[in-house]
């Protein structure tokens, strides 16, 4: 079996906290305690959690943006932190980014031209000023903006355009794997759409892997194959998307489906509003979980496979079972 | 309570004045909720502010704004500041840009008593805290500051704050768009409980079908600056007859997965709107009699549409 895309593994990260006084130690903050994911070529994974859950920080990861503390991110079979610092810079021409702000994420004084070429021009050093050209025209065609555009600056576009632009950036070095955290969340329902529909496009047609970060599930369950759903930097559950969401198995899984609103259901029941501190071992979701009782307090939960399946509870709706390893 | 009828209001744009409103009627009792739909650019957040008396400087209004019998359009400075605040409040989408970082919270929510009601640093202080305790921040210290508090946190400090005076009408716009589901279930929860609790009422604006369903009794759907379809919620997700109410759901994700299916097209701003429906040339139903003449809304109250050619009748 070959490798996939992306192959990330133990991956625990630390963010140091403001000293409180000049002589005090810095505090840590662990927001990824040990992830694994993998996303095949051309293959999409979702990613879904509230605010906190580790959601960015596992993208600024997977793009070699932050350093983990432990773990490994392997991009076709390359670990991206063990390589030196000009392998790393060959190796980020195939995993590129899209972020949520398209006002924020390009440069106003730059030409629509000069931001889709930068990639180019900074990770391909090779390339005449003639290619360049040819491909941000080539690439400006593929998100259905007209070629005039490499002429205009970011101001003259609207909302869902400069997404178009963003995702030209991040196509024009041929990447594997574009990692997009909340592409779409600023954006109207149907220039939304619109965004969708060009990702999925690029997706078949260029044989594109995403990472697609975001806290809206239908969104997700449009473009990913697969969700993981994160807590508090855990992952507690792994699956088919279309499965994970009708058939929740983790409590946390099932009150973020159920939070959703729906049209023609009239008021949801109250959505758990209490939240106790999590329990220092033991389930991080404890503290909010309907469902917890004296192990989960006790007892972190280890993620297990089922099928196609991963979830992490003592108590899940119908239990998995156990791997049996037989010699 | 709040009868808007036949609201119009115009801006200066490039040197004339060009309507961004127009024929906007709907009516709101004590207790009742209403939510605006539409995408950016269709007027929902302008019928807000004409109603708060906040339209930016220059703008023109035309209809009326009747407020307890009053009409909001034609009264002074002085009479609005005295409703504004006290009767009728606002929450903003975004808590960190409504919340003031160099105060706590607590004098935040405690500041509308001070000015409107008069009450002692003191009294105010202690009504600011039952107030963050009603809105489920009881753990939450008054002297925090909004750094200290995570979004949801944020926006519950500000609905405690327009909460304050006990306001008859509670504006809302896009509350809950910058929280996670949880959050925003929490929020929604919140909002609908304090209607039943106190009769206030609810004005809703959401880009959100689903939020729209299961908050607001009635609804409009806005484009361009005009309603093109309203009636009780219910109704009009039992029958939708606009076009245009039928191509945002079937944009909306939420349903089932699968592709959605985009608008084509962008909404025309107030400067470029074309003759006649604005939403014919991005429609799929548009014919030739579309572009002559804006279609008025019609159909069997409360549910009307304003389409020559609708799915259903309303």
């Amino acid at each position: 079996m070959t490798a996939p895309l992306l192959q990330v593994a133990g991956l625990v990260h630390d963010y140091t906290l403001p000293r409180r006084h000049p002589f005090a130690a810095a505090g840590r903050l662990r927001v990824l305690h040990g992830i694994d994911v993998t996303v095949p070529a051309g293959g999409s994974l979702g990613v879904v959690g509230e605010s906190g859950s580790g959601k960015s920080t596992l993208a600024r990861c997977v793009l070699a943006l932050e350093r983990p503390q432990a773990g490994s991110v392997r991009l076709r079979g390359q670990d991206l932190f063990a390589l030196s610092a000009s392998d790393l810079r060959a190796a980020r021409r195939h995993v590129q980014a899209v972020f949520q702000d398209p006002y924020g994420s390009l440069d106003p004084r730059h030409s629509v031209g000069r931001i889709i070429a930068e990639p180019v021009a900074s990770l391909e050093p090779g390339v005449s000023h003639r290619d360049r050209h040819a491909r941000v025209a080539a690439m400006l065609e593929a998100v259905g903006l007209p070629a005039a555009s490499a002429y205009k600056y970011p101001h003259e576009f609207s909302g869902g355009q400069r997404q178009r632009i963003a995702i030209a950036r991040a196509l024009v070095t041929n990447p594997a794997l574009v990692v997009a955290d909340e592409p779409v969340s600023a954006l109207d329902v149907s220039v939304q759409a619109q965004v969708l529909n060009l990702m999925l496009d690029l997706q078949e047609r260029l044989r594109l892997a995403w990472l697609f970060i975001s806290h809206d599930l239908g969104v997700v369950r449009c473009i990913s194959a697969r969700v993981v759903v994160l807590y508090r930097g855990r992952i507690v559950e792994e699956g088919p998307t279309g499965a994970v969401f009708d058939r929740p198995l983790h409590p946390y899984t099932q009150a973020l489906v159920a939070a959703v609103p729906r049209i023609g259901q009239g008021r949801r029941t109250g959505v758990a509003t209490t939240e106790e501190p999590p329990p220092a071992d033991g389930c991080a979701y404890a503290g909010r979980c309907p469902m917890a009782q004296a192990r989960c307090r006790a007892e972190a939960p280890l993620l297990r496979a089922d099928g196609e399946r991963r979830v992490a509870c003592h108590f899940t709706v119908s239990p998995p079972p156990e791997i049996v390893v037989t010699s | 309570m709040l009868e808007v009828d036949d609201l119009l209001v115009a801006l200066p744009m490039g040197g004339q004045l060009m309507p961004v409103l127009s024929g906007v009627s709907f009516a709101l009792a004590k207790g009742d909720s209403v939510g605006l739909v539409g995408e950016s650019g269709s007027g929902k957040s302008m019928t807000a502010l004409a109603i708060m008396g906040l339209l930016p400087p220059g703008a023109r209004v035309g209809g009326r704004i009747g407020f307890d019998g009053r009409d909001l359009l034609a009264a002074s400075e002085a009479e609005l500041c005295a409703i504004r605040g006290r009767r009728i409040a606002m929450v903003f989408q975004e808590p960190m840009t409504a919340l003031n970082p160099l105060l706590s919270i607590g004098a935040q929510v405690a500041e509308p008593l001070r000015i409107h009601q008069r009450l002692s640093r003191a009294e105010a202080g202690g009504r600011a805290r039952l107030l963050l305790d009603r809105v489920g921040l009881s753990r939450v210290p008054a002297h925090h500051y909004p750094h200290q508090l995570s979004g949801g946190q944020r926006q519950r400090v500000v609905i405690a704050m327009a909460l304050a005076c006990g306001p008859d009408l509670l504006i809302a716009d896009e509350p809950t768009t910058a929280l996670d589901v949880t959050v925003q279930a929490q929020v929604l929860d919140l909002l609908a409980d304090l209607a039943e609790e106190t009769g206030m009422a609810l004005l809703l604006i959401t880009h959100d079908l689903g939020v729209v369903s299961e908050t607001a009794r009635n609804m409009l759907v806005m484009y361009a600056g005009r309603v093109v379809e309203q009636g009780p919620t219910v109704d009009v997700f039992a029958r939708m007859s606009h076009p245009y109410t039928r191509a945002l759901l079937a944009a909306s994700p939420h349903e089932a997965g699968g592709r959605p299916l985009a608008i084509p097209g962008q909404v025309p701003d107030a400067l470029h709107r074309p003759q006649g429906c604005a939403f014919a040339p991005r429609c799929t139903r548009a014919q030739a009699d579309c572009t002559e003449s804006v279609p008025p809304l019609h159909g069997t109250r409360p549910h009307l549409a304003a389409c020559r050619h609708p799915h259903a009748p309303p």
